[in-house]
C-alpha cells in the first residue's frame, strides 16, 4: 500500500503527524504546567516565590519548605491517609465484588430496585460535602466522631457505588458458561465466585481499587470536620493547614501538596495500566 | 440468596449515605437557632431561600455551567482518547499519566495551583500572555470569569473522562473497523457509525459522574472565582456553602442542599431513562 | 446535672430516636476530681514554629506546671470552619472546653447558648485594676446589656493602610503627612505608575473571605454606626451612598486602584504587595509580620486610615478571635481560669514580645516602650491605639455575619456598572437582612 502512495502525499502525512504530536505535547504541557509550577514553588526560597516577572530558571533551590512540613505531624497524617484509604479500598473491593456478582448472576427480589439505590447513591456521595452540619450531628449521635473508624467508613461509603458499578461491568464480560461448568464440577457458588469469576476480573478490581484509593485520598470536607485531634487527621487536611488565618504559605503549601501527591503518583505509574484495562471489560456492554 | 450477598453494601450505603440524607431533609424542616433545633418549621426555610429572586438566576446559571462544562469535557476527552488509542502502549501510558495528573490531585490544591499558574496577576500564565501582547485579566470580566471556571472544571475532570472513554474505545472489537474499511468507510464515518454508538455505556457513565461532580463541587468555584465578579460565577454549590458558612443561615443552607440532593438524584434517573440504560 | 445538660441529652435522644438507631452518645464522664483535662480548639498549633504558636505552647506548659492536676489538650482546627463546627459540636454535646470563635460569629454562638459568661466564672475574681484595663473597645462591644461577657479577644487585628516604605521614600512621600483622605488619594496618584505596572492604592473587592474596606471606615466615620440597634444595616442612607461613591472613586475618578480590584481576594492583594505591584494597600495589621518577612522589615509600614478633617483617624475595623468557654463544659471554672491565665498581663507581655501580637493592656505597651519603638514593631502601637480609641468593632449582639461580603458585592456591582451606588447599597442591605 505505502509503496503506491505519491511522495508528496507521504510528506504531507508526515507533516500532519508532526503537527498532531506537537499539538499533543503543547496540550499535555498546559495540562500539567500548574502542577510543575507547584513543584517549582515548593523548592524556591520564600523571597523568590512572589518575584515578578516570574522566573522559569532553576535558581538557588531550597529544601526548607519540606523540612518545615516534615517537622510537624505531617508524616503521621500521611500514614493515617494510607491506612484510611487502604482499608476503604480493601473493603470496597471485597464487598463491591460480592455485591456485583450477585447483581450480575442472581435473580432475587428487589434486584433492580436495589441496584437503582446504588446508582442513586452516586449523587448522594458527591453532595455529602454541602451537608456537613447535619452529617456532623448524625455521626455524633452514632458516637463515631473523632474516632479512627469514622473516616474509613465514610470513604468506603462514598466510593462503594462507583466500585460496584465498575466491577459489575467487568463481570458482565465473564461468560456465564464458565460458572455453569464450575457448578457442574460440583463447586459451590462461593467457590465459583472466588476461583473462577474473580481471577478473570482482576484488572477491573485493580481499576476499582485505584478509583477508591484516589477518591479516599483526596477527600477533604469530612476529613476536616469529622475528626478533631491531629492524630486522626488525614493528609489533605494537613495540606490545607498551610492556608492559615495569616495567609497562604505557598512554600510549605506546595511542598506538602507534592508530598501528598507522591503516593498517588506511584500508584498511577505502576498500576495505571489496570485503569484502562480494568474498565474495558464490559465497558461496551451496558 | 442474592440479598445476602448485597446486604453488606446496602448496609454501608444506608448508614453512610441514605440515613444522613434523610436526616438532612428532616433537619431542613426544623426551626433552628444557629445550629440548634428549637422547633418545627415546616417548609418555612424553603420559602425563605426560594423567595430570593436571585435564586432563579443561580439555578439557571448552574444549569448552563453544567451543560457547557460536561459537553466540553466529553468532547475534549473523546479527542484525547481517540488520540491515545492510536499510540503505542508505552507512549500511551506516559501521555495517559500526564492527562490524568490533574484529576488525581485533590480539588482544592488543584484549583489553587490552576489559579496560581494561569490566573493570578503575578502568575506565569498572565506574564507569558502579556509577552505575546495579550493583556488579559481573566477574572475581571464576568464572561471571562465564567469561562475560567469552566476551564478549571474541564481541567480537573478531563483525566477521569479520558480514562473511561479510552477503556470504551479499546473494548470495541478491531474486526468492526476492519470490515468497515473493506466496505470503504473513511475515518470520520467509522467514528460516527462505530465508535460513537459503541461508546454509549462509557458516555453515559462519564456524563452522569461529570454532571454530579460539577453540580456539587464547592472547592473549585470557591478557590477560583468566589462567585464573582458580581454574581457572574455564583453557582448552586457555592450558594449553598455561602448561605450556611458566610451568612450563617444554616437552616437556609440545609434547605437548599436538600433541594439540590433531590434534584441530583432525579437528574441521574432521568438521564439513565433517557439513555435507555438498564441494569 | 444542669438544666442545659438535661436539655442537650433530651435533644440527643430525640435525634437518635428519629433515626431509629437507638444509639445515644454518652456524655463524656466527669472523671475523678484529682485530674482535670481542658480541651481547646484553636487554629494555632502549640507544637508549631511560628511565634504565636510557640507562645501558646509556652503558656500551656507554664500553666500546667503551676496547676499540676490540669492538662490542656489543644486540638488544632481549620480556622475558616471551626466556629461552625463548634456550633454543631455544641448541639451534639462534643464541644471543647475552651473555644476560639471568629468575632463575626460570636453572635450565633451566644444566641445558640454555646458560650458561658466569663464574668460569672473566673473573670469575676480578677483584680479590679486589671479588669479596668481590659475595658477597651473590644470588651465594651462584647459585653451584653446584662453585663455578661462571652470571650476575651486575642489575635487582635486592625484594618488600616499598609505601605511599602521604600516606594514611598523613592517618591518623596512622608507617610506621617497623610492625614486626610485627600492626602491619601494624592499620595496614591503620585505612586501610580502604569508604565512600571504599579498602582498607588491596592484594594480587593472579591467576595470570598472578604476584608472590610475603606468604605466601611468612611461609613462609620460619617454616620457613627453601620447597623441600627436591631441589626438593620444602615447602608442605603445618604452617608452610606456617599461612602460608596467615595469608595468607587478610587477606581473611577482618581484611578489609583486598578479596575480588576473587583475580583481580587485579600490574599491576591498581599501577594501583589509582596511583588511590589502596589505601593499601598487596604490591609490587616496581622499580616504585617508576614509581609516584613517577604519584603524586608524596613520596607513595610502600617498606619491608621486618614480622615475627613485630618484630626483623628477614621474608625478602622477591628477583628480578632474571641476566646471563650463552652457553656456545656464540665470543667468550665478551670477552663475560664486558663483563659484568664493566657490573657493575664504577664502572658500579654509574652504574646507581644515573642509573637508580635498587639497587647491587650496599655500597661504592657508602657512597660516595653523600647520594644515598640523599634520600627519593626511600631505597627503594634497603631493597633493598640485602634483598640483603645479609634477602632470600630462590629456589634456582636446583633447578627452581622456576611456584612463584609455583602458590601464587597455592592462595590463590585457599582464598579461593573450593574447598579448605581444607591441601588447597590439598598440591595446589599436587603441581602444581609434576610440572609
Amino acid at each position: 500500500m505505502a509503496e503506491s502512495l505519491q511522495p508528496r502525499v507521504r510528506t504531507r502525512r508526515q507533516v500532519v503527524r508532526i503537527v498532531v504530536v506537537l499539538a499533543a505535547a503543547v496540550v499535555a504541557l498546559i495540562n500539567i504546567a500548574p502542577v510543575l509550577w507547584g513543584v517549582a514553588t515548593s523548592v524556591r526560597p520564600p523571597e523568590r516565590i512572589f518575584a515578578f516577572p516570574p522566573s522559569f530558571l532553576v535558581g538557588d533551590l531550597t529544601t526548607e519548605h519540606y523540612a518545615q512540613v516534615l517537622e510537624g505531624t505531617f508524616t503521621r497524617n500521611l500514614a493515617n491517609s494510607v491506612l484510611y484509604s487502604g482499608v476503604a479500598t480493601l473493603a470496597a473491593v471485597v464487598l463491591g465484588a460480592i455485591a456485583a456478582y450477585a447483581f450480575d448472576r442472581f435473580r432475587f427480589p428487589l434486584r433492580r430496585q436495589l441496584f437503582g439505590v446504588i446508582v442513586a447513591c452516586i449523587p448522594l456521595s458527591m453532595g455529602a460535602a454541602v451537608l456537613v452540619i447535619p452529617n456532623y450531628l448524625y455521626f455524633a449521635a452514632l458516637g463515631l466522631l473523632d474516632t479512627p473508624v469514622i473516616l474509613p467508613l465514610l470513604y468506603l461509603g462514598y466510593n462503594l457505588p462507583m466500585a460496584v458499578w465498575i466491577i459489575k461491568g467487568a463481570m458482565e464480560g465473564v461468560p456465564t458458561e464458565l460458572d455453569e461448568a464450575a457448578t457442574l464440577d460440583g463447586a459451590s457458588r462461593l467457590r465459583t465466585f472466588f476461583s473462577v469469576v474473580l481471577p478473570l476480573c482482576r484488572p477491573s478490581l485493580g481499576a476499582a481499587s485505584i478509583f477508591v484509593f484516589i477518591g479516599s485520598w483526596n477527600e477533604f470536607v469530612a476529613g476536616s470536620v469529622m475528626v478533631n485531634s491531629s492524630e486522626y487527621r488525614p493528609v489533605q487536611v494537613a495540606v490545607y493547614q498551610f492556608i492559615s488565618a495569616f495567609g497562604r504559605q505557598w512554600g510549605p503549601l506546595t511542598a506538602s501538596a507534592v508530598l501528598a501527591l507522591v503516593p498517588i503518583l506511584v500508584l498511577v505509574v505502576f498500576f495505571g495500566r489496570y485503569l484502562v484495562a480494568g474498565l474495558m471489560r464490559g465497558a461496551v456492554k451496558g | 440468596m442474592g440479598l445476602v450477598y448485597v446486604a453488606p453494601v446496602m448496609l454501608v450505603l444506608l448508614v453512610v449515605l441514605i440515613l444522613p440524607a434523610g436526616f438532612a431533609i428532616y433537619y431542613s424542616l426544623l426551626k433552628l437557632q444557629s445550629v440548634r433545633p428549637v422547633g418545627f418549621a415546616g417548609l418555612e426555610n424553603y420559602q425563605r431561600v426560594f423567595s430570593d429572586p436571585e435564586m432563579v438566576e443561580v439555578l439557571v446559571r448552574t444549569l448552563g455551567f453544567a451543560v457547557v462544562t460536561v459537553a466540553l469535557t466529553l468532547a475534549a476527552a473523546l479527542v484525547v482518547a481517540v488520540f491515545l488509542d492510536r499510540l503505542t502502549t508505552g507512549r500511551a501510558t506516559a501521555v495517559q499519566i500526564l492527562v490524568v495528573l490533574p484529576w488525581v490531585i485533590s480539588t482544592i490544591v488543584g484549583a489553587l495551583l490552576f489559579r496560581w499558574f494561569f490566573v493570578a496577576d503575578i502568575s506565569p500564565g498572565v506574564y507569558l500572555a502579556s509577552l505575546l501582547g495579550l493583556h488579559i485579566k481573566p477574572l475581571t470580566d464576568p464572561t471571562l470569569a465564567m469561562v475560567t471556571l469552566i476551564l478549571v472544571a474541564l481541567w480537573r475532570t478531563l483525566g477521569f473522562a479520558v480514562l473511561i472513554l479510552l477503556a470504551g474505545i479499546k473494548a470495541i472489537p478491531a474486526e468492526y473497523y476492519e470490515s468497515a474499511t473493506v466496505d470503504g468507510a473513511n475515518t470520520g464515518q467509522q467514528f460516527r457509525l462505530i465508535t460513537l454508538p459503541m461508546l454509549k455505556t462509557p458516555l453515559v457513565i462519564t456524563t452522569v459522574v461529570l454532571t454530579m461532580s460539577n453540580l456539587n463541587n464547592v472547592e473549585a468555584p470557591l478557590v477560583t472565582t468566589g462567585g464573582g465578579p458580581g454574581d457572574a460565577t455564583q453557582i448552586l454549590p457555592l450558594a449553598i456553602y455561602q448561605q450556611a458558612f458566610t451568612h450563617f443561615d444554616f437552616s437556609g443552607g440545609v434547605a437548599l442542599a436538600s433541594v439540590a440532593l433531590v434534584l441530583n438524584v432525579g437528574l441521574v434517573f432521568a438521564y439513565l431513562r433517557l439513555a435507555r440504560w438498564s441494569v | 446535672m444542669s438544666a442545659r445538660n438535661t436539655r442537650r441529652r433530651r435533644m440527643l435522644t430525640l435525634t437518635s430516636a428519629t433515626l431509629t438507631l437507638g444509639l445515644v452518645a454518652a456524655c463524656s464522664g466527669g472523671g475523678d476530681s484529682s485530674s482535670t483535662e481542658i480541651t481547646m480548639w484553636t487554629f494555632l498549633d502549640p507544637a508549631g514554629d511560628s511565634g504565636r504558636e510557640q507562645v501558646l505552647g509556652d503558656l500551656i506548659e507554664s500553666y500546667e506546671e503551676a496547676n499540676p492536676e490540669v492538662t490542656v489538650n489543644v486540638e488544632v482546627q481549620q480556622w475558616d470552619t471551626m466556629t461552625q463546627q463548634f456550633l454543631a459540636a455544641d448541639v451534639s454535646g462534643t464541644a471543647p472546653d475552651v473555644m476560639w470563635v471568629a468575632l463575626d460569629q460570636v453572635y450565633s454562638a451566644v444566641q445558640q447558648g454555646a458560650l458561658a459568661d466569663l464574668n460569672s466564672l473566673a473573670f469575676g475574681d480578677l483584680p479590679a485594676d486589671q479588669l479596668e484595663e481590659l475595658h477597651d473597645v473590644y470588651w465594651d462591644t462584647m459585653e451584653t446589656d446584662d453585663g455578661a461577657s462571652y470571650g476575651v479577644v486575642h489575635s487582635r487585628n486592625y484594618f488600616g493602610i499598609m505601605y511599602r516604605a521604600d516606594l514611598l521614600e523613592e517618591a518623596g512621600i512622608d507617610p506621617e503627612q497623610i492625614t486626610t483622605w485627600d492626602d491619601l488619594t494624592q499620595a496614591a496618584e503620585e505612586l501610580t505608575a502604569p508604565g512600571e505596572n504599579r498602582w498607588g492604592l491596592g484594594q480587593a473587592f472579591g467576595t470570598s473571605f472578604a476584608d472590610p474596606q475603606i468604605l466601611s471606615a468612611r461609613l462609620v466615620e460619617s454616620q457613627g454606626a453601620m447597623f441600627g440597634d436591631d441589626g438593620t444595616p444602615l447602608w442605603a442612607t445618604d452617608e452610606g451612598i456617599a461612602a460608596m461613591e467615595f469608595q468607587a472613586g478610587f477606581v473611577t475618578d482618581s484611578q489609583v486602584t486598578p479596575d480588576d480590584s473587583v475580583r481580587l481576594t485579600a490574599e491576591d492583594l498581599y501577594e501583589l504587595f509582596s511583588a511590589g505591584q502596589v505601593a499601598m494597600i487596604n490591609a490587616a495589621s496581622v499580616r504585617v509580620p508576614t509581609m516584613q518577612e517577604q519584603v524586608g522589615a524596613e520596607n513595610v509600614g502600617f498606619m491608621h486610615y486618614p480622615s475627613e478633617d485630618g484630626q483623628n483617624p477614621a474608625p478602622g475595623n477591628l477583628a480578632g478571635w474571641s476566646v471563650g468557654v463552652w457553656a456545656g463544659s464540665e470543667v468550665a471554672e478551670q477552663a475560664a481560669d486558663f483563659v484568664a491565665y493566657m490573657s493575664s498581663p504577664e502572658a500579654d507581655e509574652q504574646w507581644m514580645l515573642d509573637a508580635q501580637q498587639p497587647p491587650l493592656y496599655a500597661s504592657t505597651a508602657e512597660n516595653n516602650a523600647d520594644f515598640l519603638a523599634d520600627p519593626e514593631n511600631s505597627f503594634l502601637s497603631v493597633v493598640l491605639e485602634g483598640s483603645q480609641e479609634y477602632g470600630w468593632l462590629p456589634p456582636t449582639t446583633i447578627p452581622t455575619a456576611g456584612w463584609r461580603e455583602a458590601l464587597n458585592g455592592a462595590v463590585q456591582q457599582v464598579l461593573l456598572g450593574e447598579a448605581d451606588p444607591a441601588q447597590a447599597m439598598e440591595a446589599a442591605a436587603q441581602s444581609l437582612d434576610h440572609g
